[in-house]
């Protein structure tokens, strides 16, 4: 085939439509996730953090007294905050509840609910992210699926530059959308007029889901993104000449002390992801947002040693290594947490976009595709009929602007 | 691209019924495939359906039989029947491991290791026991070739430094797989 129009057309359409319903699929949820967080406080009240009296938000201390003062015998496992309107989740074990996470309030310290089970949030993360299939251990196949769409998009976006021609005209010209010349014209208009306009997401979508498959090649591999910190060495740990009452073992630091230390070490750090030792040989570790709002969640970061309160170490963007960097970048770029919930807003509005862009595309798609099937059941049914059947053409008003 | 559509129309003209034939019948076969790939894409969806069912109705193994392991006592269960899997260059496999009420408070670390003998205690924290007071979990290192003699071995040492330890026998299918 000759690399003309006609050809990066084609390549433009294959380049999602064998597998539209699966791209379209996760354009969707995508779209949805951006959001799980606002429709999680829109449909679940007990999720809101009503502040009515404007009070301060509690140390992460005072919140995890509140669920031990509640569920006395409730073991801490780690604890994540999200945005000023929605409770502080904290994750425990009790003889009752092997796994659940209790919201609370983070202005009251009010536990105001229980969960055991799964969460829209994370249910519309997994969903999404790798479409519920299982993890083997280091790669899911849903992942590599999902991730492996930024080449769709990337593909989409290089493809559909190059037929469209002269697509910055769509920024300085008034908006072309025919409605009189028929379906298909009017659907290849608004296909390009989204495209053009969504140049920008497109661009950070396929960019950061094709680090997603870079990172799922480098899970799989067993290459870690960067230095990992070694746990505590074993002569380090406290060592009796007795063996205590079950009741009395050897005591941690209190967490209190550790989130301290944590916050007079680097005064920047936002908590927002707190992680309790999982054994004696690990760490408190306290990870949060810092004054670079280019990097995500768990960019900055302080590992205290429970037994001693010593700072073992300290992690920040300047002590990332390039990948590590690449890691905690993305997500606020993919997610489009980066300026808040306008942002949030704008990542939904262009992924309803995208979502949209697939189903015209398709429509466009399968008018071409099934006119074409049609005129090739009617060459082969009647051979006889002197005919001069016509590959598909690609009409005029699809590729040009 | 005009010219190109003209082209094949005028070969088209030439080649008349026969050409007619072959290009319906591509025409046909490419439809059939696309139709394919569309249908193909959209079973896959329905795959998160089954693995939404599977992730809330998790099947584990039995437990293996509980054992003495100095003054405390454990059973280990794995998670899945399948062989170890490959990770770092090794092999490794999760298992759960409950100990008796209260006992986890007397331990000062416990690891999983699979050898004839014991494992020493590793400077680093691979085969570590981690979790909370009600259930603990392991990421176990195997070796790359289990042997006849070799057993999963739960070694744990107190808060007074007395070392204990336990053997369970490796099952059989997993020693051949890889």
């Amino acid at each position: 085939m000759r690399i003309n129009q006609r050809f990066w057309f084609l390549l433009h359409g294959w380049f999602s439509l064998p597998i539209w319903l699966l791209f379209c699929f996760i354009c969707l949820t995508g779209t949805i996730a951006v959001l799980s967080h606002e429709l999680t406080w829109l449909t679940n009240p007990l999720a809101r953090a009503e502040n009515p009296n404007q009070l301060p938000a509690k140390p992460i201390p005072d919140l995890i007294a509140a669920v031990q003062k509640k569920i006395p015998d409730a073991e801490i496992g780690h604890v994540m905050t999200f945005e000023p309107y929605l409770v502080t989740a904290v994750s425990f074990a009790s003889k009752d509840m092997p796994a659940a996470i209790a919201y609370v309030n983070p202005y009251t310290a009010d536990v105001q609910m229980i969960n055991q089970g799964i969460t829209f949030i994370g249910f519309m993360r997994t969903l999404h992210g790798w479409l519920l299939f299982p993890w083997y251990h280091n790669y899911s196949i849903g992942y590599y699926l999902v991730s492996a769409m930024s080449l769709v998009v990337l593909g989409a976006l290089v493809t559909g530059l190059v037929v469209y021609k002269r697509f910055w005209q769509a920024y300085t010209e008034k908006p072309r959308l025919r409605f009189a010349s028929g379906g298909r014209v009017w659907l290849g208009d608004l296909h390009r007029l989204a495209g053009a306009w969504s140049l920008w997401f497109l661009l950070i979508i396929g960019l950061t889901g094709f680090w997603y498959l870079v990172q799922a090649l480098l899970w799989h591999n067993d290459i870690e993104l960067g230095p990992e910190t070694a746990p505590i060495a074993m002569e380090s740990l406290p060592l009796l000449t007795q063996l205590p009452p079950a009741e009395h073992p050897p005591q941690r630091i209190p967490f209190q002390q550790a989130y301290a230390t944590a916050l007079k070490t680097l005064p920047a750090l936002q908590p927002a992801w707190i992680s309790l030792p999982e054994h004696n040989r690990d760490y408190y570790s306290i990870a949060g947002a810092g004054n670079n709002v280019l990097f995500d969640q768990y960019a900055y970061r302080v590992q205290i040693n429970p037994w001693t309160g010593d700072v073992v170490s300290v992690q920040t963007p300047g002590t990332l290594t390039g990948l590590q960097t690449l890691a905690h970048i993305a997500d606020p770029l993919h997610y489009g947490t980066i300026g808040g919930l306008w942002t949030k807003l704008l990542w939904f509005v262009f992924g309803l976009i995208l979502t949209g862009m697939s189903i015209t595309g398709f429509l466009i798609w399968s008018k071409r595709t099934f006119k074409a099937a049609r005129d090739g059941h009617r060459a082969a049914d009647k051979p006889r009929r002197r005919r001069a059947v016509s590959t598909p053409m690609v009409a005029q008003d699809e590729v040009a602007p | 691209m005009k010219a190109d559509s003209m082209n094949t129309d005028s070969m088209n003209a030439v080649h008349m019924n026969t050409g007619d034939i072959n290009t319906g019948t591509m025409k046909k076969r490419k439809f059939h495939w696309q139709r394919l790939c569309y249908y193909l894409s959209g079973l896959l969806l329905l795959l998160p359906c089954w693995y939404l069912w599977q992730a809330l109705h998790p099947q584990f193994p039995a437990e293996w039989p509980e054992q003495r392991i100095g003054p405390i006592s454990a059973a280990p269960m794995p998670l899945d029947e399948a062989a170890p899997y490959a990770h770092d260059g090794a092999l490794q496999k999760d298992f759960s491991v409950r100990f008796c009420a209260g006992c986890i408070a007397q331990i000062r670390q416990a690891y999983l290791s699979v050898g004839p003998v014991a494992a020493a205690l590793p400077d680093n924290a691979d085969g570590i026991l981690h979790g909370n007071n009600l259930l603990q979990h392991v990421h176990a290192p195997f070796p790359l070739q289990i042997g006849a003699d070799d057993q999963l071995w739960l070694t744990v040492q107190l808060w007074n430094g007395e070392l204990h330890h336990a053997a369970w026998p490796v099952p059989q299918g997993w020693r051949h797989t890889r």
